[in-house]
C-alpha cells in the first residue's frame, strides 16, 4: 500500500486512526502493530511471512545475546543477527544482480548463463534491514537495552509511516517512545498538517514533474538539445526531492500523529554549498547510519589520510549500491565519493573562496549530473544523456508546451532555494517548528485541509503513480 | 478554550472523512455524473490468487478510483483549475488548440508531420499501397457479384479548422507520409471508387452557414453530417446505379449542444461550460419514394458514422443495415456482436452497398482487417484456411524464436498456449496474405469461391422472369425439382464464364 493511493487515503487511514484513538493507551501498540501487518500483507503478500519470520529470529538473537556473559558469545549473536538481517537483504537484492554479473562474464569465457529464477524485491527491504541492524548493534553496544515485548519490537521495526521509505529510525531515538509516549490533540493536528505538505509535495509537485521527466527520457536521448536536457535533469532533481522528502514528511507526520518523534530525513539539500555539506542535509537518517555503522567502523577519521580517503569512497560505493543492485548506483556512488575526497583535498578551499551562492550552484550542478547516473539505468544512454547535457547544441530547442509542468518546475525551484534567503528560512521555521495559536491552527487547517482535497483530486486525475524510493 | 480548538479541528477531520465515506455509500447528495466513457471496474472478489499476485489490491484500487464519494466534485474542481490557469487538461486524448478550441491529439500529430511510420515513410507508402491493391481487387471481385463497394474519406477537424490548432512549434518531429493525401492518389491510379468530403469541407468553409465541425467536439458537427448523408445517398445511387429514398434537410437552427457536438469538452469534466457560439440543428425527414429501392448496407467505419445513424432514418432507407465499428463491433445486426464471430463471406454477399468510411487521422488502417479477411473468405473455403492456418502452426513450432515469444505472451497474459498459437497463426495469415494464399498475390483478380458463384448464379436465375421460366420447363422435362435444374444451370453457367468471376 502506498501512501497516496485512494485506499490508503480514504480507507487505511481514516479506520485505523479511529481504531487507534478508542483503544486504550496500554493497548495502542497493539492496534499499530496490527494496522502494520495488514499495511504490509496487502502490499507485498509474498513477503510478509518472511519478514515476520525474520523479526521474530532477530529479536530472539538478541535477547540471547544480552544474556550472554562471554564477550565472545555476544559477538557471535551480534554476528549472526547482522549476517541474517544482511543476508536476507544480499539474497532479496543482489541475488538478481549478482547472477547477472557471472553470466555475463561466464558469457564472456564463452561458457553458458547458469539457470537462474528470478527474484522479486520485497518493498521496504533496505529500510528493514537497516532498523534491524540499529537495534542489534545499538543493543550489542550497550546505548540501549533490549525491548522486553516481542510485540514492540515488531512496532519498531516494521511501524508502518516509517517501514517502506524510512527516515530509518535508529532504536536509540526511539526506544523510549515506543514504550512510553504523549497523545496530544495539538500534536494530532500538527502532525496532520506534515502528512498533508508530504502527500501535496508528492502529487501536486512530484508527480507532475515526474510524468514529463518519462515522457522526455524514453524518447532518443541523442536528439535532445542541451537546453532541454537541463530542463529535463533539473525537473527530476526536484522530482525526486519533491517526492522523497514528501514521503518523510508524511511519514513523519504520521508518527506524530501517533505521538512518535521521528527524525528529520531533509534540510534544504539543493542550498548546499558542497558534496559534503550535501550528504548532510539530503537522506540524513541514511549518512547518519552510513556514519554509525560503516564509516566509524572502518576507522573513520582517525587513520591516515589516504585511509581516510579510501573510507569514504567505501562508504560511497556501498550507499550507492543500497540505492540499487545495478551498476549506475554504483557509478552514481563512485562519482559522489569522488568530490567528497576532492573537496578534502582541495575543492573545499575553493568553494570558501568563491563565496556562497557559486559553491551552491556548482554543488547543484554537480548533484544534477549525479542524478542523471542515477535515473538512467542504461550505462551508454547515461553517458549520451550527460553530452547532451554539455554539448552546447541551442539550435534545436524544443518548446516546452505544458504551462502545468513549467510552472509547477518554478515552484519547485522556488520552494528548493527559498530558505538561502532570511525571510525563506523564517517561513520554513514557521510552518514545520511553530506550536501555532488557536486561530493560527484554524487558518493553518483550513489550507491544509483544501491541499488534502486537492491533492485527493490530483491524484485521482491523473493515473495511480506509485512512489519512486519504493524500489530501494 | 485552545484545547477545545485543537479537538474540535482534530474532530472535523475526521468528519471530513466521514462524509466521504458516507457519499460513497449512500449518494446522499445528488451529483451530476462525469463525462466520457470509462471502463468501470466492478467490487474485487478476494482469493488466494487475486491476492497473492496482487490482482486483487490493483482493482481495489481502481475499484476505489472510480467509486469514493464526492469524486465527481473534486474531479471536476481540478480539472476546473487545470484549464483556468494553465488552459490545459491531464487527459491524453484531448488537445488544446487556441481560443478554447479541442481537438484530438491524433488529429494535430497528422496535420504536423503525419501519424505512422513518420521515420520511414518509403515503408509507410508501401504498406499504404499494398492494402489499396487489395481493395482494389475486392471492389472487382465484388463487381462481379453485384455488390458496390467505396471508400468515404472523412473529414477531419484539424484539416477543415487548422487556425485554431496548437502551435507548431510544440509539435516537432519528422515529417511523415500522410495517408489521407496518398489514399486519394492511390485510388485515383487504380479506379477504386472514393468520395472524399475532406477536400470538401475544406472547398466548403465559409461558404456555407453553420459550423462544419463544432468548435469542443470532434466529429463533424451534426448538421453537417445530415448533409453529407444526403450527399452520400446521391453518390450511392450514381456509383450503383439505383434509385434509393433521399433525405430532406430542414431549417437549419440554433440550439443547445447535442450530442456528440461536444464530446471532447463533456470529457474535460469542467464545472463551468467553455464559452463558444451555440451549436446549429436541422430537422431531417426520408423522402417517400415509392418507386425507390431499399438496398441492404453495410458500414465499416470509424465514429464519424454515428453523427448520420443518429439523425437519419436508416431503416426507411436500407432494408437492411448494419455498422462494423473499426472492423471489431458489430451494431444492428441482429446475430453478431462482434466481427470475430461472423461468417464475413455471408454478410459481405448480403449485402448491395459496402462503404469503408474512415476519418483522415484514422484512414491508414482503412478497413481495419476488413479488406484481407474480406479477400480471403470470398476466395477460399473454411477447409482451406484451415490448412494453410494448420501450417503456420507447423512453422511455428519449428521457430524456436517465435516459441519463446508466444510461450512468454500466453504466460504474461494467463491464457492457454494453443490459444495464443492460434490466434497468432490467424493474424498471420491475414496480414500476409499473399504470401499464404499465392492466387491473391500479383496484379490479377483473384476467383471467386466456385460455391459462392454458383449460389450468385442461381439468384440470378430466381430474379429474371424469363430464365426461371425456361427452367422451370426444363424441371418439368427432367422430372426433378425446380432447385436441382436451377442448380444445374447454375453450374453450367458457371463452367461457361468461369473466367467472369
Amino acid at each position: 500500500m502506498v501512501f497516496s493511493s485512494n485506499i490508503f487515503l480514504l480507507y487505511f487511514l481514516p479506520a485505523f486512526l479511529v481504531l487507534y484513538f478508542v483503544t486504550p493507551n496500554r493497548f495502542r501498540n497493539y492496534t499499530l502493530l496490527l494496522a502494520s501487518l495488514i499495511f504490509y500483507a496487502y502490499g507485498a503478500p509474498d513477503f510478509i511471512i518472511q519478514l515476520t519470520a525474520s523479526t521474530i529470529l532477530n529479536f530472539f538473537l538478541v535477547k540471547f545475546m544480552c544474556k550472554a556473559e562471554k564477550q565472545s558469545v555476544r559477538k557471535l549473536f551480534c554476528g549472526i543477527s547482522i549476517f541474517v538481517s544482511l543476508g536476507l537483504l544480499a539474497y532479496y537484492k543482489y541475488g538478481n544482480f549478482t547472477m547477472e554479473n557471472i553470466n555475463a562474464i561466464r558469457g564472456l569465457y564463452g561458457r553458458e548463463p547458469v539457470e537462474w529464477m528470478k527474484i522479486l524485491l520485497p518493498i521496504g527491504i533496505s529500510f528493514f534491514t537497516f532498523q534491524s541492524i540499529t537495534y542489534t548493534v545499538d543493543t550489542y553496544r550497550g546505548i540501549n537495552q533490549p525491548m522486553r515485548k516481542l510485540s514492540d519490537y515488531i512496532v519498531y521495526i516494521m511501524m508502518f509511516p516509517q517501514l517502506i521509505a524510512g527516515p530509518i529510525v535508529r532504536y536509540n531515538e526511539i526506544a523510549g517512545q515506543i514504550e512510553h509516549r504523549e497523545h496530544k490533540w495539538s500534536e494530532c493536528l500538527q502532525g496532520f498538517y506534515r502528512f498533508v505538505i508530504g502527500l501535496s509535495k508528492k502529487i501536486l509537485i512530484a508527480d507532475v514533474l515526474g510524468r514529463w521527466v518519462d515522457g522526455m527520457l524514453i524518447e532518443d536521448l541523442a536528439t535532445l538539445d542541451t537546453a532541454t536536457s537541463w530542463i529535463v535533469i533539473a525537473a527530476y532533481t526536484m522530482q525526486l526531492y519533491f517526492d522523497f522528502s514528501g514521503y518523510s514528511d508524511m511519514a513523519i507526520g504520521l508518527g506524530r500523529i501517533m505521538g512518535f518523534s521521528f527524525p528529520e530525513n531533509f534540510d534544504n539539500p539543493y542550498n548546499s554549498a558542497s558534496i559534503s555539506e550535501f550528504w548532510r542535509r539530503w537522506h540524513i537518517t541514511l549518512g547518519s547510519f552510513m556514519r554509525n555503522y560503516l564509516y566509524i567502523p572502518l576507522g573513520g577519521n582517525r587513520c591516515s589520510k589516504p585511509r581516510m580517503y579510501f573510507n569514504l569512497w567505501v562508504v560511497f560505493l556501498l550507499s550507492g549500491l543500497w540505492h540499487g543492485a545495478s551498476w549506475n548506483f554504483v557509478i552514481w556512488g563512485a562519482y559522489h565519493g569522488f568530490f567528497l575526497v576532492m573537496e578534502r583535498l582541495f575543492l573545499g578551499k575553493v568553494y570558501k573562496r568563491i563565496g556562497k551562492v557559486p559553491s551552491v550552484l556548482i554543488t547543484f550542478i554537480l548533484v544534477m549530473v549525479g542524478w542523471a547516473i542515477f535515473r538512467i539505468e542504461n550505462i551508454g544512454d547515461c553517458w549520451t544523456f550527460i553530452t547532451r547535457l554539455f554539448s552546447f547544441d541551442f539550435a534545436s530547442v524544443r518548446h516546452i508546451g505544458d504551462p502545468h509542468f513549467v510552472t509547477t518546475l518554478v515552484v519547485a525551484l522556488a520552494f528548493s532555494f527559498v530558505a538561502l534567503f532570511g525571510f525563506g528560512k523564517k517561513m520554513q521555521k514557521f510552518v514545520f517548528y511553530t506550536n501555532y495559536s488557536g486561530w493560527q491552527h484554524i487558518v493553518v487547517w483550513i489550507v491544509a485541509m483544501f491541499l488534502l482535497l486537492f491533492s485527493i483530486a490530483a491524484l485521482n486525475v491523473s493515473s495511480f503513480s506509485p512512489f519512486i524510493y519504493f524500489r530501494f | 478554550m485552545e484545547k477545545w480548538i485543537y479537538r474540535i479541528l482534530c474532530i472535523l477531520t475526521m468528519l471530513v472523512f466521514a462524509l466521504i465515506f458516507i457519499q460513497e455509500k449512500t449518494h446522499f447528495v445528488c451529483i451530476k455524473p462525469l463525462g466520457g466513457v470509462v471502463d468501470e471496474v466492478s467490487y474485487p472478489r478476494i482469493t488466494m490468487n487475486s491476492y497473492s499476485d496482487m490482482s486483487y489490491q490493483k482493482n481495489l484500487e481502481k475499484y476505489a478510483k472510480q467509486n469514493f464519494g464526492f469524486r465527481e466534485w473534486l474531479i471536476r474542481c481540478y480539472n476546473q483549475y487545470l484549464w483556468d490557469v494553465f488552459r490545459t487538461t491531464n487527459l491524453p486524448n484531448v488537445s488544446i488548440g487556441k481560443d478554447g478550441w479541442l481537438y484530438e491529439p491524433w488529429f494535430v500529430d497528422d496535420y504536423y508531420h503525419g501519424l505512422m511510420f513518420n521515420d520511414d515513410p518509403e515503408l509507410f507508402k508501401d504498406i499504404l499501397r499494398t492494402e489499396a491493391v487489395r481493395l482494389y481487387k475486392l471492389q472487382e471481385l465484388l463487381k462481379n457479384l453485384g455488390i458496390t463497394l467505396f471508400v468515404m474519406v472523412e473529414p477531419g477537424k484539424d484539416r477543415v479548422y487548422p487556425e485554431h490548432l496548437p502551435e507548431k512549434k510544440y509539435y516537432k518531429g519528422p515529417e511523415g507520409v500522410k495517408a489521407a493525401d496518398y489514399y486519394p492518389y492511390l485510388f485515383d491510379s487504380l479506379g477504386i471508387n472514393y468520395v472524399d468530403f475532406s477536400k470538401y469541407f475544406v472547398e466548403q468553409k465559409g461558404k456555407v452557414d453553420y459550423p462544419l465541425f463544432p468548435q469542443t467536439g470532434t466529429h463533424w458537427s451534426n448538421i453537417a453530417a445530415v448533409h453529407v448523408a444526403d450527399s452520400l445517398i446521391r453518390y450511392m445511387e450514381a456509383i450503383g446505379k439505383m434509385n434509393i429514398n433521399n433525405i430532406e434537410i430542414g431549417t437549419p437552427y440554433c440550439d443547445t449542444s447535442r450530442k456528440p457536438d461536444d464530446d471532447l469538452e463533456l470529457m474535460l469534466n469542467l464545472i463551468r461550460e467553455i464559452p463558444k457560439e451555440p451549436n446549429m440543428y436541422a430537422d431531417v425527414s426520408v423522402v417517400d419514394d415509392t418507386s425507390a429501392s431499399r438496398p441492404k448496407f453495410l458500414i465499416n467505419g470509424d465514429s464519424f458514422a454515428w453523427n448520420i445513424i443518429n439523425q437519419v432514418y436508416m431503416d426507411a432507407i436500407f432494408s437492411k443495415w448494419q455498422y462494423w465499428y473499426y472492423n471489431s463491433t458489430i451494431y444492428k445486426n441482429p446475430d453478431y456482436n462482434s466481427t470475430s464471430d461472423v461468417d464475413y463471406a455471408a454478410e459481405i454477399l448480403g449485402s448491395d452497398y459496402i462503404m469503408l468510411s474512415y476519418c483522415t487521422a484514422m484512414i491508414y488502417g482503412l478497413g481495419y482487417g476488413f479488406i484481407p479477411k474480406a479477400l480471403v473468405h470470398l476466395c477460399y473455403d473454411d477447409c482451406q484456411i484451415d490448412a494453410v492456418r494448420d501450417k503456420i502452426i507447423a512453422n511455428m513450432k519449428c521457430n524456436d524464436e517465435w516459441m519463446a515469444y508466444l510461450i512468454n505472451k500466453a504466460k504474461e497474459e494467463g491464457r492457454d498456449l494453443d490459444d495464443v498459437m492460434y490466434e497468432d497463426a490467424t493474424d498471420n495469415l491475414f496480414t500476409r496474405i499473399e504470401v499464404h494464399f499465392p492466387e491473391l498475390a500479383g496484379e490479377g483478380i483473384p476467383p471467386v469461391r466456385r460455391d459462392i458463384c454458383i449460389e450468385h448464379i442461381k439468384s440470378d436465375i430466381y430474379s429474371v422472369p424469363e430464365w426461371i421460366c425456361e427452367v422451370r420447363r426444363q424441371a418439368e422435362e427432367w422430372n426433378v425439382p425446380l432447385d436441382t435444374a436451377v442448380t444445374r444451370n447454375a453450374i453450367w453457367y458457371y463452367n461457361q464464364h468461369k473466367s467472369e468471376y
